[in-house]
């Protein structure tokens, strides 16, 4: 059973006349309890898309259905009262609270919107224990968001997103902002969490370390497009689409010694002006033929839950012959 | 803080720890508020030595001296007297104006933030209203409407409105854009709460440094009204007024009278300004 589910979104935006297409057919689910990253470089349009899961966005086309609800039908004030299941922990955790107010007022807040029956005092009491699960204290309720560390400002923001009990919590980029070592015990809370909660997650990122600690399956999007996903260790260790391979290569080992081959992409990414009319990494891919460009992008099956949009590695799989460039 | 916390004090030596503190990092803005409080006060309580409102006909036109220390005017009114007493109306009148004023641009800078066509057009609106010479417009409306004192207020609040609108309304565009408004509307808040909650908050620093600015503009407008002889009747003592009747005797070599109440509005103005500086140089510091 889905949470949420995606189905052939796409968005523009029209900024002075210029269009940028910043999600082009993206469908994705999420089940209950499920951790989903959404990998990609600035630019290929995951935060876009999860603002569209959020309904902060209605996109130009395409459907988001959250637990049997069509977002993209609600206006914003039939959006307000599912806004309690479905929240959000933003990457600059500083910037995402309000400088003004306290602690204990930030997290409270969600509480006064969609608990209004509950007193002061119950309030005040559930924000304590909030602060406590999230590893802080009672004392930092009174406290002002710049007198926190970056760490505990997002626990701050962890905090407020999960006080109304959500279901769903789309996570975008929250520790990419944190040192290393507070990152992991951010991302252990939010296991810790779900594990608790049976929240699910969309966690958008593109820190592909990351992405292996916290998620069970993963899509890469490139250019607003997902061009593979699959089961996090499957993708991982096992990347299929070109640019899934040059994701790999371009991450630093920890590793000593260890020698990775180096999957190298021509140019920079393209400016998405244009909706894409042949396959996203054409122009860049170091496997392109000239069949490539008419063809139209589309997620093939390659393994178990395993989908890539690679012209050469579907062909590569209804006949398996040696092609040369595929891993 | 912990050390100091060791130490038992009075309440008192406390405040006045604080206000030290205070003024160490702030000098500006204590040295304004005191020397306003000390205006406000010394016009509401100080004993003054001579009634501002009765004349005594027998000494006219005396240069200052140990009986009159600021001298008398034409009518032999106290010059002392009425330029203290003049600081009961002028000074509360110009704070109810720019608190006026506040509240307006308040009201109706922040739902304008909401980017429509309608607030579009209601800012050209205020573009061609402000076009206006606005103090030409305030003598107009008063002197049309009766010379009552709240039309002082309302010539306040027609010039300092509008700014307060302006002021608010930008600031309020550029914290819009912030990521928290955004986690705001994801958490559920209805624009009210928005902007009321998390925009007016985030304002009020900008408008803390523009009230003290405004009410140095009122204290002139007050006095430029005055000096027109609008908003008071002649007995009562207005700077405005003061320097006025004062301003016919300068050719004449009575300096004094139109001198004090002039020195009056200065130190007035010189310590709004000095406070809004010092305003200003803690939000930039923040």
């Amino acid at each position: 059973m889905s949470i949420m589910e995606l189905r052939d979104v796409n968005h523009v935006f029209r900024r002075g006349g210029k269009e940028v297409h910043a999600v082009n057919g993206v469908s994705l689910s999420v089940a209950k309890g499920e951790t989903v990253a959404v990998i990609g470089e600035s630019g290929s349009g995951k935060s876009t898309l999860g603002r569209i899961a959020l309904g902060l966005i209605t996109p130009t086309s395409g459907s988001v259905v959250f637990d049997g609800i069509e977002l993209t039908a609600l206006s914003r004030k039939q959006m307000r009262p599912l806004r309690s299941r479905l929240q959000v922990v933003f990457q600059e955790p500083y910037e995402s609270l309000n400088p003004r107010l306290k602690v204990g007022d930030i997290i409270a807040e969600p509480l006064i919107i969609h608990r209004p029956e509950l007193s002061r005092a119950e309030r005040r009491e559930k924000v304590v224990a909030m602060l406590e699960r999230v590893g802080l204290t009672a004392e930092h309720a009174d406290r002002l968001p710049r007198n926190l560390s970056g760490g505990q400002q997002q626990r701050i923001g962890i905090a407020r997103a999960i006080i109304t009990e959500p279901e769903l919590v789309i996570l975008d980029e929250p520790t990419s902002s944190l040192d290393v070592s507070v990152r992991a015990r951010v991302l252990d809370l939010l296991r810790d969490l779900q594990r608790e909660r049976g929240i699910s997650y969309v966690f958008i990122s593109h820190d592909l370390a990351t992405v292996g600690l916290i998620s069970d399956r993963v899509a890469v999007m490139y250019l607003g497009t997902v061009v593979e996903q699959g089961p996090t260790q499957e993708v991982l260790t096992n990347p299929r689409h070109p640019y899934t391979q040059a994701l790999m290569s371009a991450t630093l080992s920890t590793v000593v010694g260890q020698k990775r081959e180096h999957v190298p992409l021509r140019g920079e990414i393209p400016n998405p002006s244009k909706k894409p009319t042949k396959c996203v990494l054409s122009g860049r891919c170091p496997i392109e033929v000239d069949a490539c460009s008419s063809w139209q992008v589309r997620l093939a099956q390659v393994a178990d839950r395993h989908e890539v949009a690679c012209m050469r590695v579907e062909q590569e799989q209804k006949q398996p012959v040696e092609l040369g460039g595929g891993r | 803080m912990s050390d100091a916390a060791a130490i038992p004090k009075s309440p008192a030596a406390e405040v006045v720890t604080k206000i030290v503190n205070f003024a160490r990092v702030s000098p500006g803005i204590v040295a304004g508020v005191a020397v306003l409080l000390f205006l406000l006060l010394a016009s509401f309580l100080a004993p003054l030595p001579y009634d501002p409102v009765t004349p005594d006909p027998t000494s006219v036109l005396q240069p200052p001296s140990a009986q009159h220390i600021f001298g008398t005017d034409a009518n032999g009114f106290d010059v002392f007297s009425r330029v203290v007493a003049a600081g009961r109306s002028d000074l509360p009148l110009a704070l109810a104006g720019t608190l006026a004023s506040l509240v307006i641009g308040l009201l109706v800078g922040l739902p304008l933030s909401v980017k429509s066509k309608w607030s579009e057009g209601f800012m050209r609106a205020l573009d061609a209203f402000q076009s206006f010479p606005l103090i030409v417009l305030s003598v107009t409306i008063v002197s049309l409407t009766g010379n009552d004192i709240q039309n002082i207020l309302y010539a306040i609040v027609i010039i300092n409105g509008p700014r307060f609108i302006r002021l608010i309304r930008s600031e309020a565009l550029a914290i819009r854009e912030a990521r928290f408004i955004e986690a705001a509307i994801a958490t559920g808040a209805r624009p009210r709460r928005v902007m009321f909650r998390h925009i007016m908050p985030n304002v009020i620093d900008v408008c803390l440094v523009q009230c003290s600015l405004t009410t140095a503009n009122a204290v002139i407008v007050i006095a430029a009204l005055n000096f027109l002889g609008i908003g008071v009747s002649p007995p009562t003592p207005t700077w405005g007024s003061m320097v006025q009747v004062g301003a016919q005797a300068i050719s004449t070599g009575q300096w004094w009278i139109a001198i004090w109440p002039g020195v009056a509005i200065f130190i007035a103005i010189a310590s709004l300004n000095m406070l809004a500086n010092g305003i200003q140089r803690r939000v930039e510091g923040s």
